[in-house]
């Protein structure tokens, strides 16, 4: 008949391996096996972070930029969520309270897009996740997930990425790439647009102090729901400051790589990264002192 | 309630099994009365309404049982009493389960819709074609004099006791809605008064461990990808993705139901009783009769031993045998749910198993050619791939995807880059292990059930890697799969 303890005993070793390598060593999740579990990771950084000033929401396609070196010190959380639109990313931000200083909403074809049924299950499980659980129980942390870790580990295996001298060829100037469309910030929407739930979002987070922006990224284009003339309407109908990282990558001659014909690869995700930092950066610095001074 | 909901496990469970051991505990009678009360709020506890059939069910059965145990009632009466009850039983189930199915053959386009409104009206009674095989278990085997364990418990004439205890036996939480299936006399020799001390708490959490990392860890994580097959992105699949999701599959469908059946024995055992192995290493087997002696065995012991016997087995001649095991694997196909696909499922299952009995009475082995190890590999690999392409008609309940799916395999390139691969390869292969382990004991040691992991410190650390993993690597939490039959 099989003991307790020796069960016992193991299992506690198992788990303090485990926050040794997590907690002790800092080695955590960067990827997942799946959408599901890489929102996860991403609300976790929502909901365990310090510094919420900037704030990405959007699809699986936004999903890809990392809050690496370029923008930590930003204070930029990344609520990118696959399968979903960034309709339910507001969302999650509206029902945790959370006002960034500076709001990112991806502009792609899941920008005007109705939520589906992934929103509804995000929206739903969002009841469930336990915050408190994380922060206290760290192996039960998204970013702790055993499977995703391996994944992580096969993935930045897999797909290794230049030197950091080829990055900073590549880097923005001073005054790079805000596309304007109201200068003063005092852009309103039009009324066609047809997710109107994303404007009321917008509008939502706008008064109560966010700024707004609109993130271009590139994507591949071999897909019809991703299509550029949506991206364009609804940059359109938004009407709002866009940072293009798409027209930079086409300006600096960069030829962007993606893992399936629509998401960055690991390199241009992480240039795209440096991109928007430095983007916002150049942003601040035209922008109101009271916003930068939240910085 | 769901074994893998929080509300289950870390309230329910621990609040019956103090009170079972600490307040009830004196009175056997008070600890089935209380046992009896909290299966009917376990059953109950999403819709209080589905505990009025279940109790309606109960009371036809447990009068039934009592009536037929009745020394002098004529074998008319009897006969009469238990064709009557068998009648209700099955209404039961043909109405709740199978009146959109047959209705849609019967009726008119607007008449079924319009049964189709009512019936969505309804909650769908869970679980209700495993308490009802249990109870038509009880009442076939008393109809037949096959009373072991309700003797005593007639003899005492006390007929409240009695009920309480036939409505304990269909309704007892760890079985009552997805089995194993278990027969009267396998049951009712067991109800006693339990002691905390007599626990066997080695096997009791061993099977609960086993169980949860199957359910939660494997089948969860893997339902994630296997959902791609009911997608509109599945024609697109790469060949390479289409068999990994099918094997997904098949290990998943696997992992959800013995991972039920396991949780099922552990809390069983939790309360002091012990219910049947319900798999034994079924994708180990090298036929698919041995398969269905492997897979759900309670269910498939029942419809041999109520069904198949009952048709008149194999001893009509080799025709009619055929014709029996046809019958029996498209009803037990059809019980599996309430869709022609099912009913294909059972079918392919009963022609497979003719064939095999015609081929094996001719002493003809497709194999023979190889030597016995190898030969012995390649029926496994051979019946596993049989057995996982029919799943495909469990998993796409419209027959035209189960095309779309064939054709997607012969048209679409190789290879294109996904995460299938990954989380089939993680989330498999400790299925594979699971029964890779036990090859060489069944298959080239000695026959029969063998122990689940291996010597006692293997067991200790598999089992505390399993508790680890239920910790930190568990799915995103879903019904279970066979929840719906």
């Amino acid at each position: 008949m099989i003991k307790l303890t020796p069960v016992s005993m193991c299992f506690l070793l198992f788990t303090f391996i485990h926050i040794l390598l997590t907690e002790g060593c800092g080695w955590h999740a960067t990827y997942a096996e799946s959408n599901y579990y890489r929102n996860l990771q991403q609300i976790e950084h929502l909901m365990t972070a310090q510094a919420k000033n900037v704030v990405l929401v959007g699809s699986s396609i936004g999903s890809r930029v990392h809050p690496n070196e370029f923008l930590s010190d930003l204070g930029f959380i990344n609520l990118g969520l696959g399968g979903t639109v960034p309709v339910t990313a507001l969302k999650i931000l509206q029902r945790e309270k959370i006002t960034p200083q500076l709001l990112l909403v991806e502009l792609s074809g899941a920008t005007l897009a109705e939520p589906k049924k992934n929103d509804d299950l995000i929206l739903r499980q969002q009841n469930k996740f336990n915050p408190l659980l994380w922060r206290y129980i760290p192996v039960t942390r998204p970013t702790s997930r055993p499977s995703s870790m391996l994944y992580s580990l096969l993935k930045i295996a897999k797909e290794p990425v230049h030197p950091m001298s080829w990055f900073e060829k590549y880097k923005l100037n001073a005054n790079d790439h805000i596309i304007s469309n109201a200068q003063d910030g005092s852009y309103s929407f039009s009324d066609e647009v047809k997710n109107s739930e994303l404007v009321a979002l917008v509008k939502s987070f706008k008064n109560q102090g966010s700024r707004i922006l609109f993130v271009h990224l590139p994507t591949g284009r071999n897909r019809d729901i991703y299509s550029y003339d949506i991206a364009q309407q609804a940059a359109i109908y938004l009407a709002s400051d866009i940072i293009d990282l798409d027209a930079i990558s086409k300006n600096k001659n960069v030829i962007i790589n993606y893992t399936d014909g629509l998401h960055l690869d690991r390199t241009s995700a992480i240039l795209c990264s440096m991109w928007l930092a430095q983007a916002i950066s150049n942003f601040l610095k035209q922008a109101d002192p009271h916003l930068v001074r939240a910085f | 309630m769901l074994f893998n909901s929080v509300i289950f496990f870390f309230l329910f469970l621990p609040s019956v099994f103090f009170i079972n051991y600490f307040v009830v505990q004196k009175w056997e009678i008070s600890q089935i009365l209380f046992l009896t009360i909290s299966s009917l709020f376990f059953y109950g506890y999403t819709d209080i309404s589905l505990v009025i059939l279940l109790v309606f069910s109960l009371v036809v059965n447990g009068l039934s049982t009592h009536w037929l145990m009745h020394p002098d009632w004529s074998p008319f009466r009897r006969k009469l009493l238990f064709y009557f009850t068998l009648l209700i039983n099955l209404g039961l189930l043909a109405f709740f389960k199978y009146a959109y199915l047959f209705g849609r053959l019967v009726l008119s386009p607007e008449r079924h819709y319009a049964l189709l409104d009512t019936l969505q009206s309804i909650p769908l009674p869970v679980g209700i074609s495993f308490y009802t095989f249990q109870a038509i278990s009880l009442i076939f085997d008393v109809y037949h004099r096959q009373t072991e364990g309700l003797e005593n418990l007639y003899a005492q004439r006390n007929p409240l006791k009695f009920q309480l205890y036939i409505w304990f036996y269909i309704a007892f939480f760890p079985q009552l809605v997805a089995g194993p299936i278990v027969k009267g006399h396998e049951f009712m020799n067991q109800i006693a008064k339990k002691h905390i001390h007599n626990i066997d708490w080695g096997h009791a959490v061993k099977y609960i461990i086993i169980g949860y990392f199957l359910k939660s860890v494997i089948a969860d994580n893997l339902n994630e990808v296997t959902l791609t097959l009911q997608s509109e992105n599945m024609p697109k699949l790469a060949k390479i993705d289409l068999v990994l999701l099918l094997y997904g599959y098949s290990f998943q469908i696997f992992a959800d139901f013995a991972g039920y059946s396991y949780i099922a024995i552990g809390l069983g055992r939790l309360f002091g009783y012990k219910f049947p192995i319900n798999f034994n290493y079924p994708y180990l087997s090298k036929s698919i009769s041995e398969f269905w002696r492997r897979w759900h065995i309670s269910l498939s012991s029942w419809l041999k031993e109520y069904l198949y016997f009952s048709l008149g087995g194999n001893r009509k001649g080799a025709l009619r045998t055929y014709v029996n095991l046809m019958i029996t694997m498209f009803l037990g196909g059809l019980w599996h749910g309430a869709a022609w696909s099912y009913a294909l499922w059972g079918a392919a299952h009963g022609i497979l198993l003719a064939g095999e009995r015609l081929l094996t009475g001719k002493k003809i082995n497709a194999f023979f050619w190889l030597n016995h190890n190898i030969s012995s590999i390649a029926q496994v690999f051979y019946t596993f791939n049989l057995v996982s392409v029919l799943w495909l008609l469990f998993k796409l309940s419209d027959f035209r995807d189960v095309i779309h799916y064939f054709m997607s395999l012969w048209e679409n390139p190789w290879y294109r880059d996904s995460g299938n691969l990954f989380i089939v390869l993680v989330y498999g292969t400790p299925v594979v292990i699971y029964h890779a382990i036990k090859y060489k004991q069944i298959h080239l040691d000695s026959k029969g059930q063998c122990r689940l992991i291996g010597s006692e410190r293997i067991e200790a650390i598999c089992l505390s890697l399993m508790l680890w993993l239920i910790v930190s690597n568990i799915g995103l939490p879903g019904s279970f799969i066979y929840f719906q039959f």
